[in-house]
């Protein structure tokens, strides 16, 4: 029989959830709300995400972070994979500073890369303009804040989580496939696209996926450097000024469900691979497990 | 000078290798002649992984020449190495069925191999080692004795010089593997290819080998055929590894072919000195290795024999065979294996356990 103190923690921990989710189970209940107004349920219906999908500033703003993301997450992709790999030949202290230096780049708040990317920008094409009117003359292309600045500073922050879920599966995998590779005649090179990409895939799709999920969501730092350009976060933030309307609602309710359905193929690809994995390849699995199959 | 009658597939001159501070491989020499089934033998951590890992060229020797065929490999790397081996773990690819793991060699071929004839030699490798038919599973989907004929299909299909195993059959049951010895044996006779096996069990190695290198803190200790080693073994310690020994320890009193020694409770005795072994002097600590099967039991002493007088302490009866411990005063205790048919002896009952005298073996006790 429960005595007090566990019913109590148990009502705790169900106070805890509803303080965590009611918020969003309330941005998801509103959204299908037909009336005008945020404030009272006026009845059940699809209304404002028709309107929201024939609103062209929303429809920019979601194409321009589309573009940003998937530009952000294949560029941060592709480097921290080799960046991932090439820590691997890395040993001792420098290798140590390296990984302390990759969760330090994490843990960095928004605001200090924002801050920290417009700056950098800002000097940079200070410096570099006058450079390339003196060379060209007045027809010379001026750089300034806008997409490319945004995908910059994304690449820059999501790099360090693909590097780090890369680098994760590079160590439970197991060497002695790559010397089995070695042992069947394919050269380093083959090794590589044969045996390590296609054990590396499962992380590398996850890495992407998170990446792509974290730079759509992103506020903080895309305000700071996008200059004139809006991304979906920040057209919501814009919006929101004028009142939370239930486009508003709509927008984040999709927002929401594209995030979990990446964040739970994340969740699945992992696990899966870890479970299949080549870390698995070297127990020997008994007589009835195949017989199972 | 001597003529080598057989081509030597594989050779170690003065080969070793260290880790940091482990030498896990001292100063090795040996030659493996081709179509040879060749073991190492030693327990855990003597340096037979390394000395296959050398051959592989998985890792390079500090000092000395590695030659394969003949030819020095120093300069060439794994995947040039007409070399093939079955992992411990078998290290089969996950992400390919059965088919794309055995054709995987196949694969690497420059000029390419036709997708036909790559498929005709998939088929016959996996018939060899009775898989036919498994081509489309995974290798998860496969028991362990499964895994292990499909590593050993991936290797053979490339018709390696040399194949080299590493305790392939340590991670299988005990029935599994009693197969799986007569298994290897066969096939390897079938393709007459040179195997190089690495185990630590003296009896897989005993019943399959046709030479043994009997391997210690990274050195070889003594090779030469299962029959060789039982009979002649070099030491204590190979005496006592191949097969179970009796060891009675004393000092030499009186050396040459036919050993005078006196155990600890100063009883004479003699024993043959082993023809291998490092000779023996008068001073000398020695120790007189008898085998279990070579020991009876009786009620008398008789003459011609060595014999000592003891007390059975404990009889274990093993089906065909009997074990006896018998505890003697003057040479301690003593294993005997004797058929169960002649042994009715309980525990408790005072024997004489007696031996021919070319049953002993004197060795140096170092
Ligand atoms: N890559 C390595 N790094 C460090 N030590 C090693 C390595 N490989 C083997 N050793 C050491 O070398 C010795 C011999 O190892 P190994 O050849 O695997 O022995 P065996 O196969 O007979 O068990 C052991 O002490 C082992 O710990
Ligand atoms: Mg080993």
């Amino acid at each position: 029989m429960p005595n007090k103190a566990t019913i109590f923690l148990q009502y705790y921990a169900g106070l805890i959830y509803i303080f965590l989710y009611f918020p969003i189970a309330l941005v998801v209940l509103f959204s299908f709300n037909s009336g005008n107004y945020s404030a009272e349920i006026q009845g059940f219906s699809l209304r404002w995400y028709g309107e929201t999908w024939r609103d062209p500033f929303v429809l920019e703003a979601l194409g321009n972070s589309i573009f940003i993301a998937v530009t952000s997450a294949t560029l941060s992709t592709v480097i921290g994979t080799l960046a991932a790999l090439a820590l691997q030949n890395v040993h001792g202290w420098l290798r140590n500073l390296y990984d302390g230096l990759i969760y330090i780049a994490i843990i960095i708040p928004g605001i200090v890369i924002g801050i920290a990317t417009l700056i950098f920008f800002v000097q940079f094409f200070g410096w570099l303009n006058p450079m390339l009117q003196a060379q060209f003359g007045p027809s010379a292309p001026r750089l300034n804040l806008g997409l490319p600045t945004i995908i910059a500073a994304h690449t820059l922050f999501t790099m360090s989580i693909v590097i780090v879920i890369v680098r994760a599966r590079i160590a439970g995998m197991d060497r002695s496939l790559i010397e089995a590779s070695n042992d069947l005649y394919a050269t380093p090179m083959n090794t590589f696209w044969q045996v390590t990409l296609p054990q590396l895939f499962p992380a590398i799709i996850a890495g992407f996926l998170l990446a792509l999920t974290f730079s759509f969501d992103d506020f903080i730092v895309a305000f700071f450097v996008a200059g004139p350009n809006t991304t979906l976060p920040i057209y919501v933030f814009s919006s929101i000024r004028r009142g939370v309307t239930p486009k508003i609602n709509a927008i984040a309710t999709v927002t929401l469900i594209v995030s979990l359905a990446f964040l739970f193929t994340v969740q699945y690809l992992l696990t899966r691979s870890s479970e299949r994995g080549p870390g698995n390849s070297g127990t020997v699995s008994s007589d009835n497990q195949a017989s199972r199959v | 000078m001597m003529q080598p009658t057989v081509a030597i597939d594989v050779e170690f001159r003065n080969v070793a290798k260290s880790f940091g501070a482990v030498v896990a491989v001292d100063n090795v020499n040996f030659q493996i002649p081709k179509g040879s089934f060749f073991t190492f033998l030693g327990p855990s951590g003597c340096g037979k992984t390394s000395c296959l890992r050398l051959i592989g060229g998985f890792e390079q020797p500090d000092s000395g020449e590695i030659l394969i065929a003949s030819e020095s490999v120093a300069q060439v790397p794994a995947y040039e190495r007409h070399v093939n081996m079955v992992f411990q773990h078998y290290a089969l690819f996950p992400h390919m069925h059965v088919a794309g793991n055995v054709g995987y060699g196949l694969r690497q071929r420059r000029p390419r191999m036709s997708a036909r004839e790559i498929s005709k030699h998939v088929a016959d490798s996996l018939a060899l080692v009775r898989l036919s038919g498994y081509d489309g599973r995974r290798s998860w989907e496969l028991s362990g004795g499964q895994q292990q004929r499909v590593a050993l299909a991936r290797a053979l299909v490339n018709k390696p010089t040399v194949l080299l195993l590493d305790e392939p059959l340590a991670a299988l049951d005990r029935k599994l593997r009693k197969d799986m010895q007569v298994e290897l044996k066969n096939l390897q006779r079938e393709v007459g290819i040179t195997f190089v096996f690495v185990t630590h069990d003296q009896e897989e190695a005993l019943s399959m080998s046709d030479r043994i290198a009997v391997m210690r803190d990274g050195k070889i200790v003594q090779e030469g055929s299962p029959t060789d080693l039982y009979s002649q073994p070099l030491d204590r310690y190979v005496a006592g590894f191949i097969g179970q020994s009796n060891f009675i320890v004393g000092t030499v009193v009186e050396a040459g072919d036919q050993v005078t020694i006196k155990t600890e409770r100063s009883v004479l005795f003699r024993a043959p000195k082993s023809k291998v072994a490092k000779s023996l002097l008068a001073g000398d600590n020695a120790v007189v290795a008898i085998r279990p099967e070579r020991i009876s039991l009786g009620n008398k002493h008789e003459a011609g024999v060595e014999s000592f007088a003891g007390r059975v302490a404990q009889v274990t009866f093993l089906g065909d065979q009997t074990e006896f411990h018998v505890e003697t005063e003057q040479a301690g205790r003593l294993l005997v294996r004797m058929s169960s048919g002649h042994a009715s002896f309980v525990s408790g009952d005072p024997v004489i356990a007696y031996w021919k005298r070319e049953a002993g073996l004197a060795l140096l006790n170092e």
